[in-house]
């Protein structure tokens, strides 16, 4: 009688996990499906079987162990391992379909925890267009998409009634093939092709959605607009596209922004530039004039001897910390009042000098 | 000649693995296993590194535009390898073809036709 741990490469003290582990390696390399030309490798399965079959069996296995030690003490085994039954006869499928049983916590369907199956739902493009002080500042803007959304009758299942377990994948969903490529196993698991995935049998449609498990739908939802948002950047706002079918998850939204011009203000990365009116006398003498800037009115202080063109900062009244750069515009008042007629000419006759 | 728009088949594996991450989360324990992919003429090429894993049988799971990848490594048999491997649309994600060699175990998926991905 052969030493099965040795057959199977184990030790003695090996876990019933090591003992199926090292089994299946094995059994892979030597089945006769895989080496037909070698009647080795198929006495080598058979030993590996046998083998199994004992170490496998925690009654069996304590039998062989005290038969196995009770040899080494120079007794006589009492009792030795029964031999296998069907081992030799197996077919690769067979083989695997035993194998999965017996190694479940390794292959195919214990891998895949329950889940919805369909198809993802589509990404929805659409175009915004926003404020130029939202763009700049962000804020909040509701906009209506339309797109599929779940059908509300069906509740996104394309089907009339209650739903009853597809009795071809008993509502797994999947349906698993194994198959043997280049010496190497693969389990392929692909949607079952009579529920296509739903794991719910085929029934009536659903007359609203036509069996599609979608409808059109437009609804408002609220849009966050970044602060800093440029014209032509695309918001992209995930799972707020399209619906998918059977749980799967929905679409992406993209958002297109186009932001409005203002006509008082013009941005350069996070500056913001805007023309502000000082009359002569302020740009001439300096002083103070209040200016709009994007968070409000703020005063600035205008140097003596401003020229128009002039570009005067505020710090941090940009977006995102940025400046707000007012450019000079000197106002020269086109109606004269005779005093100040008076006043510029003494000006004039004062600067010719 | 085929030209492949790269950027776009890569911004959508981008997107695509976003949208699949919850996978990921499915086994806590499992291990992410490195991937790489390429494409050229009409062939999208995934790229997996299965490491210690000798002689594997190697659970490959179709789900809409999206591989599962899943394999036990000999040496630590309960440690999960995992890879998500995204499809985009104009890829064939129901007829993978599998390639294992020394430890990589290359998935090959192919453009369909008149798929859109082309300059």
């Amino acid at each position: 009688m052969s030493n099965y741990y040795e057959v199977l490469g184990v030790s003695p003290d090996a876990s019933p996990e090591e003992i199926k582990k090292a089994y299946r390696r094995k059994a892979i390399k030597y089945h006769p499906d895989k080496n037909p030309d070698s009647p080795d490798a198929e006495e080598r399965f058979k030993d590996l079987s046998q083998a199994f079959e004992v170490l496998s069996n925690p009654a069996r296995r304590r039998e062989y162990d005290a038969a196995r030690t009770g040899r080494r003490e120079g007794r006589r085994a009492s009792a030795g391992p029964r031999q296998p039954s069907e081992a030799k006869s197996w077919s690769v499928e067979d083989f695997l379909s035993h194998f999965g049983d017996i190694f479940g916590s390794d292959f195919g369907e214990s891998f895949h925890r329950a889940r919805p199956r369909g198809r993802p739902g589509f990404d929805i493009e659409t175009s915004l267009d926003v404020d130029f002080r939202v763009a700049a500042l962000g804020g909040k803007v509701r906009v209506a998409v339309s797109g599929e959304a779940s059908c509300p009758s069906c509740d996104g299942r394309g089907m009339q009634g209650s739903a009853a377990v597809c009795p071809t994948c008993g509502g797994s969903g999947r349906r698993t093939q194994r198959t043997e490529r280049q010496g190497q196993f693969y389990s392929v698991t692909r949607a079952c092709p009579t529920c296509q995935g739903t794991g719910i049998a085929p029934g009536e449609q659903c007359p609203a959605c036509h069996g599609r498990g979608l409808t059109e739908r437009t609804r408002q939802i609220t849009i966050t607009i970044p602060e800093g948002t440029g014209d032509g950047t695309t918001l992209r706002l995930s799972g707020q596209g399209g619906a998918g079918t059977g749980g799967v998850p929905a679409g992406d939204l993209l958002v297109r922004i186009q932001v409005r011009p203002d006509p008082r203000f013009h941005r350069k990365a996070n500056d913001i530039y805007a023309d502000v009116s000082v009359p002569v006398a302020t740009a001439a003498l300096g002083g103070e004039v209040a200016v709009e800037t994007l968070h409000g009115r703020a005063k600035l202080k205008i140097p003596p001897g401003s020229s128009s063109g002039k570009q005067l900062r505020l710090k941090g009244q940009g977006i995102r910390g940025g400046d707000h750069i007012a450019r000079v515009l000197v106002a020269v008042p086109t109606r004269l009042s005779k005093e100040q007629r008076d006043l510029f000419e003494q000006l004039a006759r004062l600067t010719s000098d | 000649m085929v030209a492949i728009d790269l950027t776009r088949i890569a911004e959508e594996i981008e997107r695509l693995e976003r949208r699949w991450a919850s996978l990921y989360r499915e086994v806590p324990s499992a291990e992410r296993a490195e991937v790489r992919w390429t494409a050229s003429g009409r062939t999208l090429r995934w790229h997996v590194c299965l490491e210690d894993v000798v002689e594997p049988d190697i659970d490959v799971e179709i789900l809409p535009r999206v591989l599962v990848i899943r394999a036990r490594r000999d040496t630590h048999p309960e440690s999960l390898l995992l890879a998500l491997l995204p499809v985009p649309s104009d890829f064939d994600v129901e007829q993978p073809r599998l390639y294992w060699e020394f430890g990589y175990l290359e998935v090959r998926l192919s453009r369909r036709s008149g798929g859109g991905a082309q300059q």
